[in-house]
């Protein structure tokens, strides 16, 4: 007694995906707005722990700032490719859309390795998260940040390869981009308040 | 006490299903004294729930309808367009709920199997074309006409 989307009439099913299109988008907008009271309640747990050292490590003891100037290039220049790859998309060219994915991709792992580098050494000069009030809240917020990013990865991995596949650059697989491009530069944003606050803020 | 309120319990289940045929409700709005929208829908409701987008005049929309008489449909009927049926809910719900238990209790293999578990369902689900579908105006007007039938026979019960 029903029929499918794929046999509908042409204008209407037109009309309803970019009805839905939108839809989508907003729910992705609505989504980032609740990540956003994660992050802020993690800075303000942070900003009320951060001189809580217990006798431990201060950040301008553990904290090397070129190791973390060079986290904040590799994330920012990602928003970049990026932003290139959102710019090919909409002109459906779609080897140019893959190549800066791949692009942006390599650079996403770059970041979470340098972190995950970062953290290790941390735990092994014993400035793990259980010492001090200080870092539980250090590890906290930056380990949400990391985990954000390496879903985006394998968000950004599997949206390669579709991509990639029999869909190309259908108006599904734009408003897929679209997401996850608020996605990415929504958790670059993150980090630049990261850098700046938690960072430079405990070495200054 | 509580035996009491159990064998109530009991005792009502038991009734509503040994009623007869003709003590089921086809109506929608038993009492004739349902104030809001929901009331106004047939008995059982259809998987669709509203034949055509209800026009708001207020609160207690059916109420005031009883009393002014229901406004001429404005418009045709329309196919409405609905979800499939998809399992991905539940599946990364119990997902969701293996992970937190075994990240609380130290199971690390049972958190890689959730989390393996939903990552596969979610690239399943985003790689499914076929969610959704549309009812067609034939079978709205079917079931509009078979409402209206079992309205009349119920009116002319009373």
């Amino acid at each position: 007694m029903s029929y499918d989307t794929m046999h509908a009439p042409v204008a209407h099913s037109e009309e309803h995906e970019h009805h839905q299109q939108e839809t989508t988008i907003f729910g992705f907008w609505v989504y980032l707005m609740t990540d956003c009271i994660i992050f802020g309640t993690l800075f303000a747990v942070f900003a009320t722990l951060c001189h809580h050292f217990a006798g431990g490590p201060t950040g301008k003891e553990l904290f090397d700032i070129k190791n973390v100037e060079i986290e904040t290039a590799i994330l920012l220049l990602s928003s970049i490719t990026y932003g290139f790859a959102s710019i090919n998309a909409h002109k459906k060219n779609k080897g140019a859309v893959l190549v800066w994915l791949l692009l942006t991709f390599i650079l996403g792992v770059s970041f979470v390795t340098l972190e995950i580098k970062e953290f290790h050494e941390l735990v092994a000069r014993g400035a793990g998260p259980d010492q001090s009030a200080f870092l539980s809240s250090f590890f906290t917020l930056v380990g949400t940040h990391g985990l954000h990013v390496t879903i985006g990865l394998i968000w950004m991995f599997v949206l390669f390869f579709q991509i990639m596949g029999k869909q190309g650059l259908s108006s599904r697989m734009q408003t897929k981009l679209t997401c996850l491009s608020l996605f990415w530069h929504f958790l670059d944003i993150v980090w630049i308040c990261v850098f700046s606050f938690v960072y430079l803020g405990s070495v200054v | 006490m509580w035996l009491v309120r159990l064998s109530n319990f009991v005792f009502a289940a038991f009734d509503a299903v040994n009623k007869k045929p003709d003590a089921l409700d086809l109506t929608g709005d038993n009492w004739g004294s349902g104030r809001t929208l929901e009331w106004s829908l047939p008995s059982p409701v259809p998987h669709y729930n509203f034949a055509r987008l209800p026009v708001v005049r207020g609160l207690d929309t059916f109420h005031i309808e009883k009393e002014l008489g229901r406004p001429a449909p404005l418009a045709e009927l329309e196919p409405i367009h609905m979800p499939k049926y998809s399992a991905i809910g539940p599946v990364l719900g119990a997902c969701a709920l293996v992970i937190g238990f075994a990240l609380v209790w130290h199971i690390w293999w049972a958190v890689v199997a959730g989390m393996i578990v939903s990552f596969f369902a979610l690239v399943h689900r985003s790689a499914n074309l076929d969610v959704d579908f549309y009812v067609t105006v034939e079978e709205i007007r079917a079931d509009e006409e078979a409402f209206a039938k079992r309205l009349a026979a119920a009116q002319a019960a009373e």
